[in-house]
Order: structure tokens, then C-alpha cells, then sequence
């Protein structure tokens, strides 16, 4: 596929090809179905004639059984079909039938039959059947006597059967009135094979009496017209490939300068600008060829003043990277002390959130609280003031007790009083008593003295006596009742008396309570003001907290966009970072490729100076190979003759220096494939001082440099297919080095290698 | 009093009405017997009866004017309506306690011609009859001294009652002092 698609050449072959396949295809099919087609018609036609040859025979023979009176029409159209239950013909799987004709059809009819069988071979069966498919009589092939096996009977028995199958009654009931005088059906046999039968309609006495059927097998003629399609395929496909041959041969030849002109300007492509197209045609490939020609010319031309261009631009553009890196890395620091700022900023926003927010929940909570003090104040006064109307209620009450129990007291004295006049006055009659009780006993002295007549008196005397006793008694009783009375009033007065104290003391009790209570509702009132105070500061303290929390909200947002444009300029830093180290990467790249150059270039002149001297006959191979190194006296790193190094000294050190014009070459060297170097640039050839540290650096030729990378330059001899060998390590002073060889070889061995060292920053 | 201490008045004064009749005729009843008045006076339990016969009078006690060198029987005199009466306390002679006399003490005064003293008595109940059987013979229980002063003794309602026998008491001229003259004890 892709030698095709890489090649006009091809694309145009198979283009045409693909035209020529299409065109005989499409003739093959048209030709092959139109002489299928003939062929068939011509099939069709033999099969009409002969189907209605059967049936003219036919209506011949029944008409003439008519006319000798063999038959009567009745006889002739019977339709009463009687199976077969006697004779050979019993006993079949598929049920038979008799008519009233069939044994005079059977011997009337069957040879003839037998006769189309006979005539062409593609006739399997040709017979006579009646209109409701009844078959009287069948070829000889199929009236074999029956053997008892139903399978070998229904191929070789098939005669005086109903072949009422749809193909059977419609050939049968075929009348020929649609004027075509045949009818044509194609079925498949059981066997596969395709079929057709073709019938034309029997009459007798211009009555519809069946038809007769001819079995055409058309296996035959499909055969022949594969066999047809089969041998034009095959020729197409030879015109073809010659075809194809023939346009690939054409092609070719007349795209042959176009290819060659594609390999020059590849070689072109790849720096061979002196490249030169011959031009051998006048024709459009000719004109190309010198078109590109005049192109590659201006091409070379213009490109020296682009490489002198570019290398300006390289250097400022190494410069303004250098720059770049710095800035880069300065930004790069501030960006992220501004982000680590930044997250201070926020965490100490976070921090003065939380607080704000805590100060405002708790002055929240303390407004809450004073604002239910308030509360509870109000009821504490509520219920003092209702506690000093009880007091007054009280006062007043103990007042009336008071004056009350006063008046008590005083009647109570009165009584006293009263009392003890009484007692006075009982006295007095006492006393009435008293003398009445002597004046009635002196009586009876005297009545007694008197003696008879004073009888009488001493009697009255006597009563007298007795009445001043009674009296005396009395007021005796009397004088105990006063005596309780004054007792009870004494007891009354002092109960009154303590009563009064009562009162006084129980009057003092409510007077500090009513104190007290006027005490608790002025602290009451002093706590509700100091609330109400407290409820409206703390009220202010969370509006002044709310605005806090927004301020802080806000400098959360500077702070979050600080910290968003930080990372932003860090991304920036970072972007710009990657830039300059693409950019330095193409410089490098850049640098990369003359270093190529040079040092191929360099390592080829070596070759050739090698060479020369083997040629000349200054050394022999053996000689410019030489590795039986001889060691230099007094010499501080170790120093070594060779036997080609001082001519080496004469040849090449000019060639060397004067590779370091470009300023970012420290060296340029030739090592041979151990590290030997045998001739150094002139800067490290300084004379020697004694100072070891000095010579050091001053004088570094004639020494083995087989440390790693020198050994690795040294040895290495382009087996990989590069050409050169770079390798990038940190001097001991911390500059990045390139060090970039190409292996030398002389007489086709591998000498040693040319080193450049690039100092890259 | 303390036991009836019921003032149904209206039943005392039945009761009162009830003891003037009946004393209308108990006086009719004891005119049979022969009998004798005697005024009763007492010194705490000791109940004495003086004949009424020669009971003068019952004062109230008056001023006592004490005379000295007088026996412990003979307090002092009284001045009764200008007549001067000595005035015999009769407990140092019965052997009884003698206590300062209250406001509550009689005198009763007896006469038996000229002789006529005021016995100091603690207590007077008033004239009582006596039956002359009902007496008896007085046989112990007095000091020897003063045992001729008695004429007997009887049992009534109150209790004891001693008889005194006032004409002996005044004939003695030890315990009398004379209308006259000093008291005997003074002649000797």
C-alpha cells in the first residue's frame, strides 16, 4: 500500500486498472444475461412446440376412440375415479384411481409418450392429464411394476395418481384462453433442480378435456451459460493484466525525471546546496528541474546573510534569556513571599473571624440574658409593689387590732372599777348584815329576859337573825363574783396589755418589712435600668461586631485575591521560566548543531593531517599508533612523549587554536583512543614555573586525560551513527560544560577522537 | 360556797319562804318541853352554851383599853355606854390557843347582880333551847380548874356543846373583877 501511495507512478497504474476492471466487469455481466437469456428463449420455444404437438396427438387419439364408439363422451369426461383396490396396481402408498378410459389411454398413448423422452433428453416427462389432474397414463420410466418400497415406488409408480399440487391443477386446468396457447411454470424439484413445465390444453369435441404437460429440466442450458460467463471472465482477466503491465511500463518511464529531481532536492534538503539538476527534457519537468535550479541559488545566497542574521540574534537572544532568568527568579522569590504573606494575612483574618464571630455570638447571648433579667426585674416589681400594698393593707389592719384591743382594755378597767365599787357597796351591806345579825341576837337576849311574853319576840328576833345570815351569805357570793370578775379583768387587761405589745411588735416586723420591700424595688428598679443599659450596649456591640465581621470579610477578599494574583504570578513566573529555558534550549540547539559541524569537520582535518603524515612516510602506521607512552621528567601531573607528539606540536596546534575565536570555546583538542593528548592549545602550553597549582592550569599538554568523560570521548568511535558524541558535565568551578568530540580514524582504524569544550553559561 | 355554787335565785327564795313558814310552826311545837335558852359561842371547835338568863347583851368589839399587871384571861376594859366593863377572855381558862382577837370577835356581856364582865368570844350562833334531860354530867376532857365552870354538856345537831355555868364563873372573884373595887387577885 504504501509503495503505491508514495508513487505517482502507482496511484496513476492503479487508477487505470481500477477504470479498465470496472468497464469489463460491467460488459461481462450484460454479455453473459443477454446470451442466458437467448438461450432460454430459444429453450421455451422448442418446449412450446412440443407441448403442443402432445396435445394436437392427443385430442387426435381421444377424439378418434370417440368417433369408433369405443367410448361414449360420457365415458370420456369421467370424472368417477375408482381407486384401484385389485391387480398390480393395489396396495400403493400414494392411493391410484381407474377410469372408464385408462387401460385403452395405456396402450393408445404410451409409446407415444416415451417418444418426447427419447427425442431430447432434457425432457423428463411428458403426459396427458385430465382436467382435475388425474394421470391416466405415464411414461414407461415411471410405470415400473411396484416393488412394496414406498420410496422406490414414488420415483418409479407414479402413474393414474391425482397430481393436484398447485403446479399439477393449474397445468391441468390451463384452458389456453388467454391466447398464449401454453403455460409456462418453473418450480424447483425436490431434487434441486430447476424445472419447468410447459402445458398446452387437450379439447374434445371443443370441450376443455386437460391438458398435456412436458417436465423440462433446465439444468442443462444453466449449465452452459455458466460455463460461457466462466470463459469471459477468464479472458477479461488476461486483457486486464496485460493491460496493467503495459500502463505500468508507460508510466514509469515518463515519471523517471521527476524522480530523479525529487532525490537532488532531497539531497538539497539534507545541505548539498551546490547540488545541480541535469536538464535533459524541455517538457514541464524539464522547466521544473530548471526552476529549481535558479531556486536552490538564491536559496544559498539568501542563507548566509540569515545565518550571519541569526547568529546576532542568537547572542542578544542568550542575553535577554540571561536577564529573563534573573528577573524570573527575583519575581519568583517576591511572588512568593507575597503567597506566604498572603497566607498569613489569611489565617490571621481567619483567626480575627472566629473571634469576631465569638464576640458577636456572646453579646448575643448576653443581650439574651439581660433582656430576660429586664424580664424577671419587671415581675420582681411587680410583685414588691403588690408585696407593699399587702404591707399598707396590714399596717392599716394592725392599727384597728391595735385600737380595738385598746378599747378592750380600757372597758376592761372600767369593769375593774365598777367592780370594786361593787364590792364596796357589799360591804356596806355586810355591815347592814353584820349589825342586823347583833341587833337580832341582843333582841333575843331581851325576849329571852322578857320570858313567856317575850316568846314571841325572840321568834322574830330569830327570822332576823336568820335573814341577816342569808344576807351575809349572799354578799358573800357576791364578793367571791367580783373577786373572779377582777381576777378575769386583771388576766383580760395584761392579755391586752401583751396584745398591745403584740401588735406593736408584729407593726415594727411589718414596718422593716415594708422597708426591706421598698429596699428590693429600688435594687429591682436599679437592676431593670442596668439591664435595659446593658441590653442596648450589648446591641451596639453586635452591630459594631457585624461591621467588624463584614471589614474582615472584606479583607478576606483582598487577601484571597492577593493570594489568587500571587499563584497567578507565580504560574506567569513559572510560564515564563519554561520559556526561557526553551528559548535557551534553542539556543543551545542552535549551538549544538555548529558544534557538530565544527568539531566533524575538525576530526576529518585531523584524519587527514594523520593521514598525511602515514602517507608522506614520516611514521609509519604502527608509529601513529603508538602507545608505548615515555614519561617526562619532573613533571607534576604526569607528562608523556610519543613518538609522533612533537610533530604534532608543529602541525596542528594552529589548526587548534584557531577553533577558540568562538568565545564560548574553552578547548580544542586532539586525544588519541586512550585520552594521550598530545598537543594542546597554545593557552595551556605556558612554560612551566615549578608552582604545581600554576602549571595546573597553565600547562596541561602531553597528559592522560582518562577521567570519565575524557575516556568516554576518547573511546568512542561513531558506531552509533550520529557522528559525534555529546557530553554535558559541571566543571569543578560550577559552569556547565558541553563536551562534543567525532572520532578520528586513520587508514580506516579508529585513532582517537577531536574534542571541543563549550562553556555554556 | 364552793359546793353550791348555784344561783338560782328564784329557788333560794322558795327555799327562804319555805323556812319562814316552817319556823312559824316549829315555835308552837317545843312549848311541851321543858327547857332552857342558851346562848351558843364558839372558839374554833370549841362550841360553849351560856345561859340566856344572864347574857345582857352582843357587841361588836369595841377599843380594848389595856390596863396593866392584869392576868393573861383579863385583856383590858371597855367603856359600854358609860358603865366600865372588864373584859374576861375565856381561852388561857379552857386551855385553847389565844391569838390576837380580829374585827370578827364579839363580846358578849353577862350580869349576875352586881357581877357583870364581856367574855371575848371568836364566834357567836345565837340562842339555842336546850331540853334539861338532854344534859349530861360533864366527866373529863376539862382541866381541873376550870371544871366547876361547866354544868354539863350536850350533843345536838352542830356537834358538842359545853354548858357553861355563868353564875359560878362570875362569882369567882379571880376571874371577875368587881363593880366596885379591883379585882380580887389584886387583894391578895
Amino acid at each position: 500500500m504504501n509503495w503505491i501511495t508514495r508513487r505517482i507512478s502507482g496511484k496513476i497504474v492503479v487508477a487505470m486498472i481500477a477504470v479498465l476492471a470496472i468497464i469489463m466487469a460491467i460488459s461481462t455481466v450484460l454479455i453473459v444475461n443477454r446470451g442466458g437469456e437467448l438461450l432460454r428463449e430459444e429453450l421455451l420455444v422448442k418446449a412450446t412446440s412440443l407441448a403442443k404437438v402432445g396435445a394436437k396427438a392427443m385430442e387426435g387419439v381421444l377424439e378418434e376412440a370417440l368417433a369408433s364408439g369405443r367410448f361414449t363422451e360420457a365415458q370420456l369426461f369421467d370424472t368417477s375415479y375408482q381407486e384401484i383396490k385389485t391387480g398390480p396396481l393395489a396396495g400403493a402408498a400414494i392411493p391410484k384411481y381407474h377410469t372408464a378410459y385408462d387401460s385403452y389411454i395405456d396402450q393408445a398413448i404410451m409409446a407415444f409418450q416415451d417418444q418426447f423422452l427419447k427425442s431430447d433428453e432434457m425432457v423428463v416427462f411428458a403426459v396427458l392429464v385430465d382436467r382435475n389432474g388425474y394421470l391416466p397414463t405415464h411414461n414407461s420410466k415411471y410405470s415400473l411394476p411396484l416393488t412394496g418400497d414406498a420410496d422406490k415406488d414414488k420415483v418409479g409408480n407414479r402413474t393414474k395418481r391425482m397430481f393436484n399440487d398447485p403446479t399439477g391443477l393449474a397445468a391441468a386446468k390451463y384452458d389456453g384462453k388467454d391466447g398464449a396457447g401454453y403455460l409456462r411454470q418453473v418450480y424447483k424439484r425436490d431434487t434441486g433442480e430447476t424445472m419447468w413445465d410447459v402445458s398446452a390444453p387437450v379439447y374434445v369435441k371443443g370441450q376443455h378435456w386437460g391438458g398435456f404437460r412436458i417436465g423440462f429440466s433446465i439444468g442443462k442450458t444453466e449449465a452452459t451459460i455458466a460455463e460461457v460467463r466462466n470463459g469471459l471472465i477468464f479472458t477479461m482477466a488476461a486483457v486486464l493484466l496485460v493491460a496493467a503491465i503495459t500502463c505500468f511500463l508507460v508510466v514509469n518511464r515518463m515519471t523517471r525525471p521527476l524522480k530523479d529531481l525529487t532525490l537532488v532536492a532531497n539531497r538539497i534538503a539534507e545541505g548539498s546546496l551546490d547540488e545541480r539538476i541535469e536538464v535533459t527534457s524541455e517538457d514541464e519537468v524539464g522547466q521544473l528541474a530548471k526552476a529549481f535550479n535558479q531556486m536552490t541559488q538564491v536559496i544559498v545566497r539568501n542563507l548566509q546573510v540569515e545565518i550571519d542574521k541569526s547568529n546576532r540574534i542568537v547572542a542578544s537572544v542568550k542575553e535577554a534569556i540571561q536577564q529573563l532568568s534573573t528577573s524570573a527568579n527575583e519575581l519568583m522569590a517576591i511572588s512568593t513571599q507575597q503567597a506566604s504573606g498572603a497566607a498569613e494575612q489569611a489565617a490571621a483574618v481567619q483567626q480575627a473571624t472566629t473571634t469576631s464571630e465569638e464576640i458577636a455570638a456572646t453579646a448575643k447571648q448576653v443581650s439574651e440574658n439581660a433582656g430576660r433579667v429586664e424580664a424577671l426585674a419587671g415581675h420582681a416589681n411587680a410583685a414588691s409593689a403588690a408585696g407593699q400594698q399587702a404591707v399598707s393593707t396590714a399596717i392599716s389592719g394592725m392599727e384597728h387590732l391595735k385600737g380595738q384591743v385598746m378599747s378592750i382594755a380600757e372597758a376592761m378597767l372600767q369593769l375593774g372599777e365598777n367592780s370594786q365599787k361593787i364590792g364596796g357597796i357589799i360591804d356596806i351591806i355586810d355591815e347592814i348584815s353584820d349589825q342586823t345579825n347583833l341587833l337580832s341576837l341582843n333582841a333575843a337576849i331581851e325576849a329571852a329576859g322578857a320570858g313567856e311574853a317575850g316568846k314571841r319576840f325572840s321568834i322574830v328576833a330569830n327570822e332576823v337573825r336568820r335573814l341577816a345570815d342569808r344576807t351575809a351569805e349572799a354578799t358573800n357570793q357576791v364578793k367571791a363574783l367580783i373577786a373572779q370578775i377582777q381576777q378575769a379583768t386583771n388576766g383580760t387587761i395584761m392579755l391586752t396589755e401583751e396584745g398591745t405589745k403584740g401588735v406593736d411588735a408584729a407593726n415594727a416586723l411589718v414596718a422593716n418589712i415594708s422597708q426591706a420591700l421598698g429596699n428590693v424595688t429600688r435594687a429591682v428598679g436599679e437592676t431593670t435600668a442596668a439591664a435595659s443599659e446593658i441590653k442596648l450596649m450589648t446591641q451596639q456591640q453586635t452591630t459594631a461586631s457585624e461591621q467588624m465581621a463584614d471589614t474582615i470579610a472584606e479583607v478576606r477578599d483582598v487577601a484571597t485575591q492577593v493570594a489568587v494574583s500571587s499563584q497567578e504570578t507565580t504560574q506567569s513566573i513559572t510560564e515564563l521560566t519554561t520559556l526561557a529555558e526553551r528559548l535557551q534550549d534553542l539556543v543551545e540547539e542552535n549551538l549544538l548543531d555548529q558544534a557538530k559541524v565544527t568539531v566533524q569537520a575538525a576530526a576529518t582535518e585531523m584524519a587527514r593531517v594523520l593521514t598525511e603524515a602515514v602517507d608522506s612516510g614520516k611514521f609509519t602506521v604502527t608509529e601513529i599508533f603508538d602507545e608505548n607512552y615515555q614519561l617526562i621528567a619532573n613533571t607534576k601531573p604526569q607528562k608523556y612523549h610519543t613518538r609522533y607528539d612533537q610533530y604534532l606540536d608543529e602541525t596542528i596546534q594552529t589548526y587548534e587554536d584557531s577553533l577558540l575565536t568562538d568565545s564560548h570555546v574553552t578547548f580544542a583538542v586532539l586525544v588519541d583512543r586512550n585520552g594521550y593528548l598530545p598537543t594542546h592549545n597554545s593557552r595551556y602550553c605556558q612554560p612551566l614555573t615549578g608552582d604545581f597549582e600554576k602549571d595546573k592550569v597553565g600547562n596541561r599538554t602531553k597528559r592522560l586525560f582518562n577521567d570519565k568523560v575524557g575516556l568516554t570521548a576518547a573511546r568512542y568511535e561513531g558506531k552509533d551513527g550520529k557522528g559525534y558524541l555529546q557530553q554535558v558535565y559541571e566543571r569543578d568551578t560550577g559552569e556547565r560544560m558541553w563536551d562534543i568530540s567525532a572520532p578520528v580514524l586513520v587508514k580506516g582504524r579508529h585513532w582517537g577522537a577531536f574534542r571541543i569544550g563549550y562553556l555554556m553559561d | 360556797m364552793s359546793e353550791s355554787q348555784n344561783y338560782d335565785i328564784p329557788k333560794i327564795l322558795d327555799q327562804m319562804r319555805a323556812d319562814y313558814w316552817q319556823s312559824l310552826e316549829t315555835a308552837e311545837l317545843t312549848e311541851q318541853v321543858e327547857q332552857t335558852d342558851y346562848m351558843v359561842v364558839a372558839f374554833g371547835q370549841q362550841r360553849l352554851g351560856l345561859p340566856a338568863a344572864t347574857c345582857r347583851e352582843v357587841l361588836k368589839l369595841p377599843r380594848i383599853v389595856k390596863v396593866p399587871r392584869l392576868p393573861r384571861h383579863l385583856p383590858g376594859i371597855i367603856n359600854l355606854r358609860g358603865e366600865i366593863v372588864a373584859v374576861t377572855d375565856l381561852r388561857p381558862l379552857l386551855q385553847l390557843a389565844a391569838g390576837e382577837p380580829t374585827a370578827a370577835f364579839r363580846l358578849v356581856v353577862i350580869a349576875d347582880g352586881t357581877q357583870k364582865t364581856a367574855l371575848l368570844v371568836e364566834r357567836v350562833e345565837g340562842l339555842r333551847a336546850v331540853a334539861e334531860r338532854t344534859v349530861e354530867a360533864l366527866a373529863e376532857g376539862v382541866s381541873h380548874e376550870a371544871v366547876d365552870l361547866f354544868r354539863g354538856k350536850v350533843e345536838d345537831a352542830a356537834g358538842l356543846l359545853m354548858l357553861l355555868d355563868t353564875k359560878r364563873l362570875l362569882a369567882r372573884p379571880e376571874l371577875v373583877i368587881d363593880q366596885k373595887g379591883t379585882a380580887n387577885t389584886l387583894a391578895e
